[in-house]
């Protein structure tokens, strides 16, 4: 088992946005957690991560945070690196060595080759995401975090990227937890968690 | 990738900023650097320059300008004064020591002093290449003096102001040249007295006492002495003796300097204050430049540290941050100032005649290079700290 929570609430000014979370994430598992906004999807994506302690129940893992691969809601890229720097910076953030040839296999998945030595304040939306995502990956972490990781990409990116997040956990043994209201994603995967006023209903 | 060239990348996206925060930086060294430069040469200068002389002798006039122009070298002399009384003045029990000054002419932008080898001596000159000037019209140079060099004729040119004046037609020669001094000797040409009475047409003759008129334009003058008392406590009444009995004037350095410092407020406490005064606006467009700079780094830190960057090494990064720029601005400070010193001795002649053109070493820089180290840390304390409370999380800092 990487984590498990038990139990978990949270209380932001006084109100309470995550209540009685029971959760196991273990090795390989693929895990879709979905609701309507505010239902507290980015806040149990933070316990998850570790970022935010709950204020009730536990929070047990062997992780630590440079095991775990974020791609964040709002991207996060520095802009003053280039492409391929970005994905440096996040094995120097780590401590893992630059592995050159997987950095290669998920620029070319992500169809990022061309831009390689493209700052991020000059991609498009589209490309700062999935350059976010081979960011999240490319130190082959042990757990997946992906908060709306295809909010900005058509049918056909959507369908790239979940099926390269799902294939790079794969390939790495990793799990994957992915955060959405987007009902593309449904169909890639077999379990799921839906929370409502910051309950899990399933 | 490293925190030094994650750093250097942020310089290279926003130039404009850094180099507009370096460049603060090193405008407020050179400001700093330069007070300090003038205000601690200008006392050194006047501590060495004024050293073993008790009193001036020359003509009536203001005291100051007397000491002025002819232990510093840096204004006109309040006039001259008949050689041979003056001798007979300077036969007094009271004196150790007489330094004749001849002044008026000029070889170029240096001054000619008529005068005798103690001169050099009260200096601590001595002869680094040649020899002295024994006969009329051999002359020795200063060390800063340029374009004469040893076996060099030249013409002097009458007037020590900033326009020349008419030219000489007799030619001196360049015997020797001094050691570096760090005092006036440096930017002076030495000739012996009789060089410039001779020139001026009022040649005169030591045998004896006997002067001769050859023609030329009146009994021989000179234009001060340098004198060293045998006690030091007989100074004011010396001064008193010579201003009321005398033609003549008689000043204290020491006091006349003292004078000077109060009229343009140049005293101790007030060079503190000033100091003070410096360092702190020093500080303070540091401290705006690299704060305004590093607090738009918050972001970067705490994603950095979301992404498992150890702690230690995120608080680093603002600190490396801080002290390129502050350090890149301190060494640009040095450079600066310089050419500025340099372009201020061009244009302003007391700066010239006090060789203040130069920046030279003096522990007071260490206060710049320490406050510039202090600022430079504390501005980078504060976004290091704020670092530890961030997460981009959604695109909002959170407190972890």
């Amino acid at each position: 088992m990487l984590l498990s929570l038990r139990d978990v609430g949270v209380q932001l000014g006084g109100k309470p946005v995550l209540q009685a979370v029971h959760l196991s994430i273990a090795e390989k598992a693929s895990l879709l957690v979905t609701g309507p906004s505010g239902s507290g999807k980015t806040t149990l994506l933070s316990v998850i991560a570790g970022f935010l302690a709950p204020t009730r129940g536990t929070r047990e893992t062997t992780l630590t945070l440079a095991e775990t691969g974020f791609v964040f809601q709002t991207l996060h890229l520095l802009p003053y690196l280039r492409v391929q720097e970005q994905l440096r910076l996040a094995c120097y953030a780590t401590q893992k060595t630059y592995d050159a040839h997987w950095a290669d296999h998920l620029l070319t998945k992500l169809e990022l080759v061309e831009k390689t030595g493209a700052y991020a304040a000059h991609l498009s939306t589209g490309e700062a995401q999935r350059l976010a995502i081979a960011r999240a990956l490319v130190h082959k972490p042990q757990l997946i975090l992906a908060d709306e990781p295809t909010a900005a990409l058509d049918d056909v990116n959507c369908e790239a990227v979940i099926r390269l997040l799902q294939e790079t956990a794969g390939a790495t043994n990793a799990a994957l937890v992915v955060v959405t209201h987007d009902a593309r994603l449904k169909p890639y995967f077999s379990s799921s968690l839906v929370l409502k006023e910051g309950r899990a209903l399933a | 990738m490293n925190l030094f060239s994650l750093v250097l990348a942020s310089f290279r996206f926003r130039k404009v900023a850094v180099i507009l925060s370096v460049l603060l930086c090193a405008f407020a060294v050179t400001a700093a650097l330069s007070f300090i430069q003038i205000s601690t040469q200008l006392d050194k200068r006047l501590k060495k320059d004024l050293a073993g002389v008790d009193m001036v002798v020359g003509a009536k006039g203001s005291g100051l300008q007397l000491v002025l122009s002819t232990l510093l070298q840096a204004d006109i002399p309040t006039g001259n004064m008949p050689y041979a009384e003056a001798q007979k003045l300077l036969k007094r029990g009271e004196i150790k020591q007489a330094i004749p000054l001849a002044l008026g002419d000029r070889a170029g932008a240096y001054r000619i002093v008529g005068t005798n080898p103690d001169y050099i001596d009260l200096y601590k000159g001595k002869i680094e290449a040649g020899a002295v000037f024994v006969r009329p019209f051999e002359a020795v140079i200063g060390a800063d003096v340029e374009r004469l060099e040893i076996g060099d004729t030249f013409q002097g040119s009458h007037g020590l102001g900033e326009t020349e004046g008419h030219h000489h037609h007799e030619k001196y020669i360049v015997t020797g040249r001094l050691t570096y001094t760090g005092t006036v000797l440096d930017r002076l040409v030495l000739t012996s007295v009789e060089s410039v009475l001779e020139i001026h047409g009022q040649q005169h003759h030591d045998d004896g006492g006997h002067e001769e008129d050859h023609d030329h334009h009146g009994p021989p003058e000179i234009t001060a002495y340098l004198v060293k008392l045998k006690s030091p406590a007989m100074r004011m009444n010396f001064m008193q003796y010579i201003n009321r009995n005398t033609d003549f004037q008689a000043a204290l350095p020491a006091l006349e300097v003292l004078r000077m410092m109060n009229i343009f407020g140049l005293g101790q406490s007030v060079m503190l204050g000033f100091a003070l005064l410096l360092g702190a606006l020093v500080g303070l467009s540091l401290w705006a430049g690299l704060s305004a700079h590093l607090q738009g780094r918050l972001y970067d830190m705490a994603l950095l540290k979301i992404m498992g960057l150890p702690s230690y090494k995120v608080a680093l990064l603002p600190l490396i941050e801080s002290y390129l720029v502050g350090f890149t601005g301190l060494l640009l400070g040095f450079a600066f100032t310089p050419p500025l010193l340099s372009m201020a001795a061009k244009q302003i002649s007391f700066f010239r005649e006090m060789g203040l053109g130069h920046l030279t070493f003096t522990f007071e820089q260490l206060y710049i290079v320490a406050l510039v180290w202090v600022i430079a840390t504390l501005a980078a304390l504060l976004p290091a700290l704020k670092s530890h409370k961030l997460s981009p999380l959604s695109g909002e800092y959170h407190a972890a």
